[in-house]
């Protein structure tokens, strides 16, 4: 099982500010996952796979791309790429 | 009065010593040449600063300064300029400020204030339509910001008969009148933050300036204009960052993505990620805190937050306060930092130099240099820390003078995490390290706008190598000229952030975007061909629509791409022409050791900043001399001198 928690905007879209556990191998199977979880608090959702497929993905305080194994207890955020201060 | 639209067409002059006023002669030519902003407030200190002036003597000036665009509705367009020789660097300064002063200084039929002397008691100025008045300050002087810009207000509204006088209004709190090195200025609750212009303020018993007037600001062509606004402000809504992260989360929503980049300041910079930042994040304030998002004045973006302290809906933090008052000092309780930012804009002082002070003395006092009381995680003892520093009592005496000058006595020069006396803001460069060759070349010291903000290209937008050196001095020198001279125009630099395109910053996982992120580090010889020649950029770019601004408001024909980021480099240059004077070099554009020597990661000897390599690369591309400063030839070329 794997922790997920969502940052930037993908939280305020989706309302969801607390930590989703999941049972995934890899970081791209966590996307249809999160769409469902999402759908669950709101049907109406505007987040598709789509927009978390173009985000950021930390694991364990280390960006990763799409293709990394994740073992049992990781925690990974996803958070849009975008900012600015 | 000037051919081009935008401007008022007078600089006006004030000696608060003798309450003399009068015109500074300032011409079309130079208009063309410096915009206004920054740029025109460094030529006026370059013609008229020696090298030798004390930043808090009577022959110190303050230049207020508006960009043409500023009044005429152009998005995010009334920005104004303060700059002055400072106290704390003891070289010059500038603090960009939001809110509305520019707009009412242009209103009052004016482009520019310079502001001389010093006067005899404390004193509050009020420009009507070009008109000088002085007023005694009695009970003003002594006040906090707010409480100060509501008498100033009442007083005003008394004198006309009125119920309220619209008005812009600059002012210090305490800390200014007793010269904190690090007071800053307010307006409303925008600040002029940093470097000690409050200071100065107070050294010149000046607690406030206030401009009302009736004035039109002209504008070139209004239906092309207004076309033109309307256009642009479809762009910045659009985009990712100003129509998106920028309206719902602020600044405040890069501390997620900088500790994910390893890159938000911890434990005075010791570390580059905070194991509680959850619970200082934007998210945490928008989804808790936040009560309306407000934005300066033609700004689409709105991307101030408003919070409640005490009662009181006021300002709430931005990233770099968030950043430095959480992991800074290891402080977990955004409460209190909402509290606190509150408290130092009220005292009139930078937060920025403020919280990495603090951070300092934790240190210090940890590291037994220097026993003071102040612990990393303690928060009890920072309110009254503050207050002690506004007003010079006890410790706060000393950490009124800021890292540079406490390091100096007490030792703990390695961990004073300044840049020419002035401290960095929250993004940690030993994991952006073109940032950091910004931090140590910027003007006016350790500024993370001033020094190009290449951290935008290296993990806050797009994600370019993060440690290679390749490239960062052409495109930290590329950075600083593009947002020069969008500032020179009155503009905030954040519409200067939507000429990256949509997809490179909202799909970074794509091919394209991950080829653009390969070869950033390769386009450095490119980037310094067309700096050497900017003639060649004789053309306007879509997605940099800051050029036909300036034809269709300002009636500037012919303005291109070429022309405008010369007027940046122009900028930069005869800034630091200026800074040359006061005895800037290259041996001044340095980092603390932990940045240079320390890696971030000791088990990645590359987690550091190679600041030497790219130092020498910044100068090479600036044209200046290997002592880091600008040749005769370089001012000639750009027509600083005849």
């Amino acid at each position: 099982m794997v922790t997920v928690k969502l940052f930037g905007t993908f939280r305020l879209d989706s309302r969801l500010n607390g930590a989703i556990e999941m049972d995934v191998k890899k970081v791209k199977d966590i996307y249809p996952l999160i769409i469902t979880e999402i759908k669950k608090h709101d049907p109406c959702t505007s987040l598709t796979e789509a927009d978390f497929k173009g985000c950021v993905v930390s694991v364990n305080g280390k960006q990763v791309n799409l293709r990394y194994k994740l073992n049992d207890g990781d925690e990974v955020y996803l958070m849009p790429a975008v900012a600015g201060g | 009065m000037s051919k081009y639209a935008g401007y008022m067409g007078k600089v006006m002059q004030v000696d608060l010593s003798t309450r003399s006023v009068s015109e500074y002669p300032w011409s079309d030519k130079e208009r063309r040449l410096y915009l206004g902003g920054k740029a025109m407030a460094s030529k006026i200190m370059f013609d008229n600063f020696t090298g030798k002036e004390d930043p808090l003597g009577a022959e110190n000036m303050i230049v207020i300064t508006t960009g043409p665009l500023t009044g005429t509705g152009a998005p995010s367009s009334n920005r104004f300029n303060l700059s002055t020789l400072s106290p704390q660097t003891g070289i010059t300064t500038s603090s960009n400020c939001g809110g509305n002063f520019g707009y009412y200084l242009k209103k009052a039929g004016l482009d520019a204030l310079i502001i001389k002397g010093k006067a005899e008691k404390p004193i509050w100025v009020e420009v009507r339509n070009g008109t000088f008045l002085f007023h005694e300050c009695g009970k003003l002087w002594g006040m906090k910001v707010a409480e100060t810009q509501e008498e100033v207000e009442r007083r005003l509204a008394v004198d006309r008969g009125c119920e309220r006088v619209k008005c812009g209004i600059v002012s210090i709190g305490p800390a200014g009148e007793n010269m904190v090195k690090y007071a800053s200025v307010i307006s409303g609750e925008r600040a002029a933050g940093r470097a000690g212009v409050g200071a100065v303020f107070g050294s010149k018993n000046l607690k406030a300036v206030v401009a009302t007037g009736n004035h039109n600001i002209p504008i070139y062509d209004y239906d092309r204009a207004l076309k033109h606004h309307q256009k642009w402000v479809d762009t910045l809504k659009k985009h990712p960052l100003t129509g998106n992260q920028l309206p719902r989360l602020g600044t405040a929503g890069l501390v997620s993505q900088m500790q994910m980049r390893g890159i938000l300041s911890t434990k005075n910079y010791t570390y580059g990620q905070f194991d509680s930042f959850e619970k200082v994040n934007g998210e945490l304030l928008a989804e808790e805190y936040n009560i309306i998002n407000k934005g300066c004045m033609s700004c689409p973006m709105k991307c101030a937050r408003t919070v409640n302290v005490n009662g009181k809906e006021v300002k709430g933090p931005e990233l770099e306060t968030l950043g430095l008052l959480g992991g800074g000092i290891m402080n977990d309780n955004l409460e209190l930092i909402l509290r606190w930012n509150n408290e130092l804009d009220e005292l009139g002082m930078d937060t920025i130099s403020a919280s990495s002070t603090i951070a300092w003395a934790m240190e210090a006092n940890e590291k037994g240099l220097w026993k003071n009381g102040l612990e990393f995680g303690k928060t009890a003892n920072i309110s009254k820390t503050f207050d002690n520093i506004a007003y010079r009592r006890g410790i706060g005496n000393e950490l009124a003078e800021g890292t540079r000058w406490l390091s100096k006595k007490y030792g703990g020069e390695e961990f004073a995490i300044q840049s020419k006396g002035l401290e960095l803001a929250a993004y940690e460069p030993r994991r952006a390290v073109g940032q950091g060759l910004g931090y140590a070349v910027a003007n006016r010291g350790g500024c993370h706008l001033n020094g190009g903000y290449l951290v935008i290209l290296e993990g806050l937008g797009l994600y370019t190598d993060t440690q290679t050196p390749h490239a960062k001095a052409d495109l930290c020198m590329f950075m600083q000229d593009l947002m020069e001279s969008v500032s020179c125009g009155g503009q905030c630099l954040f519409t200067s952030y939507a000429v990256f395109p949509n997809f490179l910053i909202s799909k970074p996982n794509s091919i394209i975007t991950k080829i653009v992120n390969k070869v950033i580090p390769f386009i450095g010889p490119v980037v310094r061909f067309l700096n050497k020649l900017p003639k060649i950029m004789h053309l306007n770019l879509p997605f940099i629509p800051h050029t036909t601004e300036l034809k269709h408001s300002l009636g500037m024909k012919g303005m291109t791409l070429g022309e405008f980021i010369e007027i940046g480099e122009r900028s930069y240059n005869v800034e630091r022409a200026v800074n040359a004077k006061f005895g800037v070099s290259a041996a001044m554009d340095t980092l603390p050791k932990r940045l240079t020597d320390v890696p971030q990661d000791s088990r990645n000897p590359k987690t550091k900043v190679p600041l030497d390599t790219m130092k020498k690369s910044y100068y090479k591309a600036r044209g200046w001399d290997k002592n880091g400063l600008p040749t005769e030839k370089k001012l000639r070329r750009l027509k600083i001198i005849d």
